[in-house]
């Protein structure tokens, strides 16, 4: 089935751990996961160039990716939040000389926690615009638009039931391509 | 939020990360093609070109780099002080050894090199340069159809992995030659660092990220 996301997916998580995976296949597939969480933290001169590191450094670490710990695109998102981070704090030295002692303490405690954030919100967005189309709309609908079922039955003409189970699918997916981060 | 709007407490997670999320969060942009090239121009950087009889051929000019690299010339630099202070202490006109390395086992590595051991020497034989294995206990029996290959690294600051270059498979024959040549262009002031890696032999030139020992010469 070459047209299930999650099927090719897998198959290259499969390959990229054997060795055998096409770099440009598994970038065509993550970079814009790890390009937008990069652009959402960093400028974009730096997004660009972290996005390159990311790639550069999974591809001659690509022994250290182990299927069993969590897929591809959560193994990628890893090391990109490590990268960001390492980049917030070479800006922070910097900016220290010029600033305060309390100022550098303080960005320090808060950057952490906000990298992870984006990560996860990164991550869910990335399989929700994989979703088939229907699904994405209702579940945008139901969650981010905050509303009922019935008012999306109402406002797509689709029967409730149809509503139901398409929410329910779309969040299988998501749980499916998720759950060992939030296991 | 009304009942029906719910799916707990199968979905509680995934839902509340759902809700969680912006409609900015969902506008995902398509990376500049710069980004792809840079990969690529930058691994292809990293792969040892061989001809003839396998030695290894440099085609890596320093001005090919990526910009990105450019501040790490600063750590660079400060290795290569570092480094040459030790090879001016180290050098004698008596003896040709100009540094030497234990290489290591650490974290992450992979477990073949678990008890594995060996030194690295760097030796000056009339102004050619090569690295020698010594002392070694290596575990060539690990993995059929796999080679243990010598490579040199240039790390940054941080021991983040800048560039690197291999310098051979190392003959499991325990007469055999330990003697590498270093490869024309790659200073081992700089390229500080002597890894061994399990190669797979599947065609693929490049560092399997499978380290089994590692150490700076010093």
């Amino acid at each position: 089935m070459p047209a299930d996301p999650t099927t090719t997916s897998e198959s290259l998580d499969a390959a990229f751990a054997a060795g055998h995976a096409d770099l440009r296949a598994v970038y065509d597939a993550h970079g814009k996961l790890v390009y937008n969480l990069c652009r959402r933290a960093l400028d974009p001169d730096t997004a660009n160039d972290v996005t390159q590191e990311v790639f550069v450094s999974a591809w001659k670490g690509r022994g250290q990716f182990d299927p069993a710990k969590g897929n591809l695109g959560q193994w990628l998102v890893g090391i990109t939040k490590r990268r960001i981070i390492d980049h917030l704090r070479s800006e922070r030295r910097h900016a220290d000389r010029r600033a305060d002692e309390d100022t550098y303490i303080q960005a320090d405690v808060h950057s952490e926690p906000t990298v992870d954030r984006l990560a996860d919100k990164m991550l869910v967005a990335n399989v929700l615009e994989q979703l088939p189309d229907r699904s994405r709309t209702v579940i945008h609908m139901a969650y981010v638009d905050d509303l009922t079922h019935q008012q999306i039955a109402e406002q797509t003409g689709l029967p409730l039931g149809t509503v139901k189970s398409d929410i329910r699918r779309g969040l299988q997916r998501l749980r499916q391509q998720l759950e060992v981060n939030h296991a | 939020m009304p009942d029906d709007s719910t799916f707990e407490p199968e979905f509680g997670d995934i839902e509340t990360m759902l809700r969680d999320l912006d409609p900015t969060d969902l506008e995902l942009e398509t990376p500049p093609d710069s980004v792809w090239e840079g990969i690529a121009a930058q691994l292809a950087l990293d792969e040892p070109q061989t001809v003839g009889g396998g030695a290894t051929v440099v085609a890596a000019p320093f001005g090919r780099r990526r910009s990105w690299m450019l501040p790490l010339s600063a750590a660079a630099a400060v290795i290569l002080v570092v480094a040459a202070g030790v090879f001016a202490v180290t050098s004698s006109p008596s003896s040709s050894e100009l540094a030497s390395a234990d290489l290591a086992f650490a974290p992450g590595f992979d477990p073949a090199g678990e008890s594995a051991a060996a030194s690295a020497v760097l030796v000056d034989d009339d102004g050619t340069e090569f690295i020698r294995i010594d002392d070694d206990a290596l575990p060539f029996d690990a993995e059929d159809d796999a080679s243990l290959e010598l490579w040199l690294i240039e790390a940054d600051a941080d021991g983040n992995v800048v560039d690197l270059v291999s310098l051979g498979d190392i003959d499991p024959d325990p007469d055999g030659d330990r003697t590498f040549a270093v490869p024309a262009g790659y200073d081992p002031a700089v390229f500080t660092v002597v890894d061994i890696s399990i190669e797979p032999h599947d065609g693929d030139a490049t560092h399997s990220g499978r380290s089994i020992l590692r150490g700076a010469l010093a």
